[in-house]
């Protein structure tokens, strides 16, 4: 991060950010903050289902919400659920302003799963087993899949394309997510 | 894990693998964004400092507009960076546009923070109210929304909030209307104090009304020896008439008001009482009161009530005392020994401590979510809720590992020094808002004439017409095993508002009667229900009666016209024993089937040699419930089962919680119940609900 006048404001609010609660505390640096949890912050909206662009504007709020309020450090791990609640509101109430549905209804449960797959690295480790389970699927499995999530093309296409019915194609795209699910499930954890 | 997140979760990430983007550096963006807030902040300042006439110094005192999204959208559309002060000037001419647009808005001309539906709390509500110029501020004008209206935060996300409160079991009508608290201090203000007997004689009454209106009769009175017995046994803990009569000089021929009243003055009463009322305020363990600490405050009690002293107030001098390690004033050492009980396991445990025991409120609901059937409606805001726990920042109990003993301490003095502490809550629908430190009602405590944050509490507690229903509530518990109205609404459905109405009269009486504790003991312990004899159930009629007669039985229980004595046996009011008696009691007996009744029939296996066939029979409570939950307690169940916020063990105190007076021992039943019950969540928990309300209807023995 450039260290211009911004950032030695910021690590100046820093201090007075950080509040007293009573218990132990680590002095918040808020460009180390940004620095460390913007990744998993923007992906974790995108999880979410927030567009790209919005993904970047709900990051940015997030950590002006933070920065705004008294906030204590107790740790990475606390640090970041706290980021990802801040973000799921800062969702909600886009959605609902956008009159758009909410992505999940449940929270909690979303915030579990995100902590297995993605809770301490931001996701690096999930993308990497990702990446290596996705070579272990067949071919016509990985094609599937990149017609499905590169191209969005539709089942019908993808069915035409690999010379299957639409049900078949249903059938082996569920297949093979299945399969990475679980071939990921068993690197991460 | 559930899958179907983890699917979620594997769909984004398997098309940032294919397909991108991945994700960006934010943090000059972010950076230039926080900067331009900052600046934007200072101009703000400056422009209220100036008193500008035509900017409304209210709307400048917010937190600042429109910068970040003006920083947002640039810098997003545009890698073309902005310095920090044309930022600032933009922010300014926004938030000068918006507060001109603000002021000549004709519905908005008056306070931002007005109640709720005022304009400051349209950021998600149809826009009619909301002045144009303000579309400006975007995200951040919903916090200063928020801010400037609390009571609209719950309207954030009103299809999703819980009522889980709200039992659908309970057809009574609430006993509690919106503005009934308020009523009920102004009452107290100015009610006159009646004469002892005119308090007795409308007791009497409104019981008499209600035993007719709901069709069971009371069974009648003791003969007067039992009944002296009675009241030296629940009032000294003497157990022989004759020696407590001469040893105290008391004429053990005087009718029931004049014994009571001639008891009630010797100390022994005094301290007796104060065992009971130090035990009902602080513990559920009476021998807890044994500590060292535990006997300075029973005598500090027993001094106060026996000195006529205003109980509540006595309650408030030791809520604010010292307590620093180093005091060793007896009232410090009491004050010491209460907080070690209240704060003992965590802030919230406190708070459902200080709301049962002080308020005749089940705060447990509010943790997560207003509660529409709270006793009190002051109470029933999650806010609230919040409020107090950030009041009692700083006050915390933690076990020592070696010895076990428990530490107290105080930070109150450091933590509250430069501002008040803001503490975080969730929304049903898990949105994160923030609390600070407010007594109930929404008034900041250093706004109070207290000291101290505590002592802010303290007072408002003490003076609150709820702490003289707890005490009145606790004190006919206390004679009658059971409260006179409970402090969840639903559980218990019988004649809730006539109860509640006596409730709120003698509340009334104890205060203008300058909150003494004996009075109200002379009362309730002159009336002609503490008189009533006891019903006693045969072994044959427990097998042969039907369901009928015990619902019957169990409805002239719960209206007070039969003392509870129905459970037999060793431990018949204990929870492990009820559950223990239910499953035992949930099989047929072959050569029982026949009987004339649908009672659950006991499993008879056969003694061993040498053993007696020792058959106990369970408590009316069970024997009305056995194996048929209504269906409003299953819908209730359903509803909770469906609330997908809430964890098993959430689940399991919700359904605890329902009760105060039942520690928490269930909470450690719930996975033997789990196995009882092959895993059906369902069954699990109608059967805690059960063992609970069982439990809770049992009076101690």
């Amino acid at each position: 991060m450039a260290t211009n006048g911004g950032v030695s404001k910021m690590e100046e609010d820093s201090k007075t950010a950080a509040s007293s609660s009573g218990g132990e505390q680590v002095e918040l640096d808020l460009t180390e903050l940004v620095a460390r949890h913007q990744v998993a912050v923007w992906r974790y909206l995108r999880a979410l289902g927030a567009e790209p662009a919005l993904a970047d504007d709900l990051t940015q709020d997030t950590f002006l919400e933070i920065m705004r309020k008294p906030f204590t450090q107790y740790g990475d791990a606390a640090t970041a659920s706290y980021l990802r609640r801040v973000a799921h509101n800062l969702f909600i109430s886009r959605r609902r302003r956008d009159v758009r549905m909410t992505v999940t209804e449940h929270a909690e449960k979303f915030e579990s799963a995100w902590v297995r797959w993605a809770g301490f690295d931001s996701g690096n480790a999930a993308l990497d087993a990702l990446t290596d389970c996705f070579e272990r699927l067949t071919e016509r499995a990985r094609l599937a899949l990149r017609l499905r999530f590169s191209g969005e093309s539709t089942r019908e296409t993808i069915a035409g394309e690999l010379g299957i019915t639409e049900h078949g194609a249903k059938n082996l795209m569920q297949r093979a997510k299945a399969q990475l699910r679980d071939c990921v499930e068993r690197k991460i954890t | 894990m559930s899958k179907e997140y983890s699917d979620q979760i594997l769909d984004y990430l398997t098309a940032e693998m294919l397909n991108g983007p991945s994700p960006p550096d934010l943090s000059e963006r972010i950076e230039a964004a926080w900067a331009a807030e900052k600046d934007a902040q200072s101009t703000a300042k400056v422009a209220t400092n100036t008193q500008l006439p035509y900017v409304d110094a209210a709307l400048l005192s917010q937190p600042p507009v429109a910068p970040p999204v003006q920083a947002r959208k640039k810098s997003f559309q545009s890698t073309e960076k902005r310095s920090p002060w044309i930022a600032a000037l933009t922010a300014s001419a926004a938030l000068l546009v918006a507060a001109i647009a603000w002021t000549a808005w004709p519905e908005n001309g008056n306070d931002v923070a007005e109640g709720e539906g005022g304009g400051g709390a349209t950021q998600f509500e149809s826009g009619p109210k909301q002045p144009p110029g303000t579309n400006l501020a975007g995200a951040s004008n919903t916090k200063k929304a928020r801010a400037a209206n609390p009571g609209s935060r719950q309207k954030q996300s009103p299809k999703k909030e819980l009522n889980l409160d709200s039992l659908p079991f309970d057809t009574s009508p609430s006993g509690i209307q919106p503005e009934r608290e308020t009523q009920l201090a102004i009452n107290q203000e100015i009610a006159e104090p009646l004469e002892a007997s005119a308090i007795v004689g409308s007791v009497n009454q409104h019981f008499a009304e209600i035993w007719a209106a709901i069709g069971v009769q009371a069974s009648g009175r003791l003969a007067e020896p039992l009944l002296k017995n009675k009241i030296l046994l629940n009032l000294i803990g003497a157990e022989s008439l004759t020696e407590t009569s001469e040893s105290l000089e008391i004429d053990p021929d005087l009718q029931q008001a004049a014994f009571v009243q001639q008891l009630m003055e010797t100390p022994e009463a005094a301290s007796f009482l104060a065992k009971k009322l130090a035990s009902a305020l602080v513990v559920r363990n009476p021998r807890e009161l044994e500590e060292a600490d535990g006997t300075v405050f029973t005598k500090l009690a027993s001094e106060a009530i026996s000195g006529g002293q205003d109980w509540n107030k006595f309650v408030q001098s030791v809520l604010e005392a010292d307590l620093s390690t180093e005091s060793k004033l007896p009232l410090d050492v009491a004050a010491k020994f209460v907080y070690r009980k209240l704060a003992v396991g965590d802030k919230h445990r406190m708070m459902n401590r200080l709301g049962s025991n002080l308020l005749n409120t089940n705060s447990s609901c509010v943790r997560c979510h207003d509660n529409k059937s709270s006793t009190s409606p002051t109470l029933a805001k999650q806010e609230s809720y919040w409020s107090i726990v950030a009041l009692l920042n700083g006050v915390q109990v933690r076990r020592n590992a070696d010895d076990g003993s428990l530490k107290l301490t105080d930070k109150q003095n450091e933590i509250f020094a430069n501002k008040s502490p803001v503490v975080y809550y969730t929304l049903p629908d898990g949105q994160v808002l923030s609390a600070t430190a407010k007594i109930p009602g929404g008034v900041d405590w250093d706004k109070t004439e207290a000291g101290s944050p505590r002592a802010a509490l303290a007072a408002w507690v003490a003076d609150s017409p709820l702490m003289d229903q707890a005490v009145v509530n606790q004190t006919w518990k206390l004679l009658f095993g059971r409260h006179l109205v409970p402090q969840v609404q639903g559980i218990d459905v019988v004649a809730i508002p006539q109860r509640q109405a006596v409730l709120d009269m003698l509340a009334t009486q104890y205060r203008a009667h300058g909150r003494d504790v004996r009075s109200l003991v002379t009362w309730l312990a002159s009336t002609d229900l503490y008189a009533q004899a006891t019903v006693s159930v045969s072994r044959q009629q427990w097998l042969e009666e039907t369901d009928q007669a015990f619902e019957k039985l169990q409805l002239a229980e719960i209206a007070f016209a039969v003392p509870l004595s129905l459970g037999v046996g060793r431990d018949a009011n204990s929870l492990a024993s009820s559950l223990d008696m239910m499953n035992r009691f949930s099989g047929s007996s072959p050569t029982l089937a026949d009987l004339p009744t649908t009672l659950a029939q006991p499993n008879i296996e056969k003694p061993g040699k040498g053993k007696e066939l020792v058959l106990e029979m369970p408590s009316v409570g069970f024997v009305v419930h056995r194996n048929r939950p209504t269906a409003a307690e299953r819908t209730f169940v359903d509803k909770l089962l469906g609330a997908s916020e809430l964890s098993w063990a959430e689940k399991v105190d919700h359904v605890v919680s329902l009760f105060p007076e039942v520690n928490g021992r269930p909470r450690d039943l719930d996975t033997k119940l789990l196995e009882y019950h092959d895993g059906n969540a369902k069954e699990a928990l109608l059967t805690l609900l059960w063992a609970v309300k069982n439990n809770a209807a049992s009076p101690p023995k």
